[in-house]
């Protein structure tokens, strides 16, 4: 898993990256400094949050987050293949990933490369 | 070395073979009575100076000066009478091209011969342009050198250049001429130091850069239209991947409309054109080029006058540039701080869904911009959303988030986050703290729709905190 995350690290302005359970809980991560263990937790309220205001919207499920900081941009991704958001059923993945990279990084890239990554993921999740 | 004496062979059977005999060249020393006449040869090929040195030194009543640079012949034509200037055109530190301009300039009656590896009909006008009345083609054909240079020594009066003694007419000629000519490349202006370049397009001026005027065209973009860096930024890296103009590509993002664009590039070229006007002394020539011009921002050569004569009278670029520019602010347009001016400018995005501005409490300030329940009901759980990001981006020590973007499968929401307190997870009071929403669907071109949103929802802010301190 952690190899598929390396993949991540080319990208220009790259500064962490951790694939999470739906519990925010890390599964793997690859970092220029800290640890983005406890940030997992609160990327999982913001992506929770998101679906729920994409869910009222009507517009189908929020999976991309990017969150725009003055020192970093925050991607968190989610990919959840279960027919039911609300429950975790056998055979299926359901993983989230946060990219963090500077602002002057490739954030394009960095949408594109987390999109293709996190499906790379999920075959050792099901 | 079997080069050199191959090139000075072949210039003898040349030589030979056209009838270049005694008597011909005699016929020249009795006209010249006895006078030797001085040629300087410029070109930065030492084995081509010693074989046409070699080759001129039979010659009667010639003598053949050689410099391997432009600034060496300049030395030279300061310190010697010279009768006849042969120079290349590409060589180091002063070219041929700046050579030419400068005789053409100094020594109007010097007659100048340039050889050239690319005389297309088209260059040879350029140079005729410039003065020049003589090319010799590289390789040379030494037998047709020889004859260009008995016949201009012997009539020197009609081969010399004709370059105009006013610096001002002699750049409004060249100008003039190009126009005739509808012919594309640059006017190249050079007095002392300072530099000026022209760029013509079809004979019309497409850009003017004079090394005495620093404002640059980020400076004119970023003064006066409501463009801010981050668009021209982003502009910029468009224009650097796909090649585009940047001129017309303000123009397709909408950042600025072509008229204004087209004022206020003709106001900043002919600042730059009157700078270049009013050098003394300047060398002019035309290069041209066939590179192709992807914009019709183009301006003819009375238009351009036009305005600097406009300039002159009024004073200063900004005069003439604001009122055709600068667009009203929203608080211009609205007396009174309204959602709706946002809305209208946000409803001409493409993709454009909805919009609302947001209390940090999650309640609208107003109705949104188009009424819509889910819209309603989703906007405390947006504002949710910006609380979370905020509080992750704090723990990950990158400071407060101040956009979020949600993508879904059909949409993108994005919120940005406009808070004057210092605790920004809190609202004290007296300090402005809203959220604007906006709604896109994921057709048409979302960068710059986002690019575009970011601006407007700034601009309200800042007129929401003028509003705020005028009430």
């Amino acid at each position: 898993m952690k190899e598929l995350i390396e993949k991540l690290k080319s990208i220009d302005g790259f500064i962490a990256a951790g694939a999470f359970s739906p519990n925010g809980e890390m599964l793997a991560e690859v970092t220029m400094g800290s640890s983005l263990a406890e940030l997992g937790a609160l990327a999982n309220d913001v992506l929770l949050k998101s679906q729920k205001t994409t869910d009222i919207m009507g517009v189908g499920r929020g999976n991309m987050i990017h969150i725009t900081a003055p020192k970093a941009n925050i991607l968190v991704r989610c990919l959840n293949e279960n027919t039911d958001f609300a429950a975790n059923e056998p055979g299926r993945a359901h993983v989230h990933m946060v990219l963090v990279i500077t602002p002057e990084g490739n954030v394009a890239l960095g949408k594109m490369r987390l999109e293709k990554v996190i499906l790379e993921l999920a075959p050792a999740l099901r | 070395m079997a080069l050199v004496l191959l090139v000075f062979d072949s210039m003898q059977s040349c030589i030979n073979a056209s009838g270049f005999d005694i008597h011909f060249l005699s016929k020249y020393a009795d006209q010249w009575m006895g006078k030797v006449k001085n040629i300087l040869v410029v070109d930065d090929d030492s084995s081509f100076l010693a074989s046409l040195i070699d080759g001129f030194s039979d010659m009667e009543n010639l003598s053949v000066i050689a410099a391997d640079n432009g600034k060496d012949a300049l030395s030279i034509l300061k310190e010697k009478s010279i009768d006849l200037l042969i120079t290349d055109l590409k060589m180091p530190g002063l070219s041929g091209f700046e050579l030419v301009a400068y005789v053409g300039r100094h020594y109007s009656d010097l007659p100048i011969i340039v050889m050239t590896a690319f005389g297309t009909p088209e260059m040879e006008e350029n140079f005729r342009l410039l003065g020049v009345t003589h090319f010799i083609e590289k390789p040379l054909d030494y037998n047709d050198l020889i004859a260009k240079v008995y016949a201009i020594l012997d009539n020197p009066q009609e081969s010399g250049s004709n370059f105009d003694v006013s610096a001002k007419e002699n750049l409004l000629n060249v100008l003039q001429e190009v126009a005739k000519t509808r012919y594309n490349g640059e006017v190249i202006v050079k007095c002392a130091e300072k530099t000026g370049r022209i760029f013509v397009y079809h004979g019309s001026v497409a850009w003017v850069v004079a090394s005495t005027f620093r404002r640059t065209l980020i400076h004119c973009l970023t003064d006066h239209t409501d463009i801010d860096s981050e668009e021209l930024q982003a502009v910029f890296q468009e224009c650097k991947k796909s090649g585009k103009n940047f001129a017309e590509t303000l123009i397709e993002w909408e950042l600025v409309d072509r008229d204004a664009l087209r004022h206020l590039l003709l106001a900043h070229i002919a600042r730059a054109f009157a700078d270049i006007v009013s050098w003394p002394d300047t060398d002019v020539m035309f290069v041209q080029e066939h590179r192709e011009y992807q914009s019709n921002l183009i301006y003819d050569l009375d238009e351009l006058l036009e305005m600097v004569d406009k300039l002159k009278t009024i004073g200063s670029v900004e005069a003439i540039i604001n009122p055709g520019v600068e667009k009203p602010s929203l608080l211009q347009k609205n007396s009174e701080l309204r959602t709706e001016a946002l809305f209208e400018s946000l409803d001409l995005l493409e993709g454009f869904v909805n919009a609302g501005v947001v209390s940090p409490s999650g309640a609208l300030l107003s109705a949104p911009a188009k009424s819509n329940q889910n819209f309603e009901a989703a906007v405390s759980s947006i504002n949710d959303v910006v609380l979370a990001a905020q509080r992750l981006t704090v723990a990950a020590g990158c400071g407060t988030g101040d956009t979020v973007e949600i993508t879904s499968k059909d949409a993108s929401i994005l919120a940005l986050c406009f808070n004057e307190n210092e605790d920004l997870l809190n609202t004290l009071p007296g300090k402005a703290h809203v959220h604007v929403v906006l709604v896109l669907s994921n057709l048409g071109n979302q960068v710059l729709a986002k690019l575009k949103y970011r601006k407007y929802a700034k601009r309200f802010f800042q007129d929401f905190l003028r509003a705020g301190k005028d009430g």
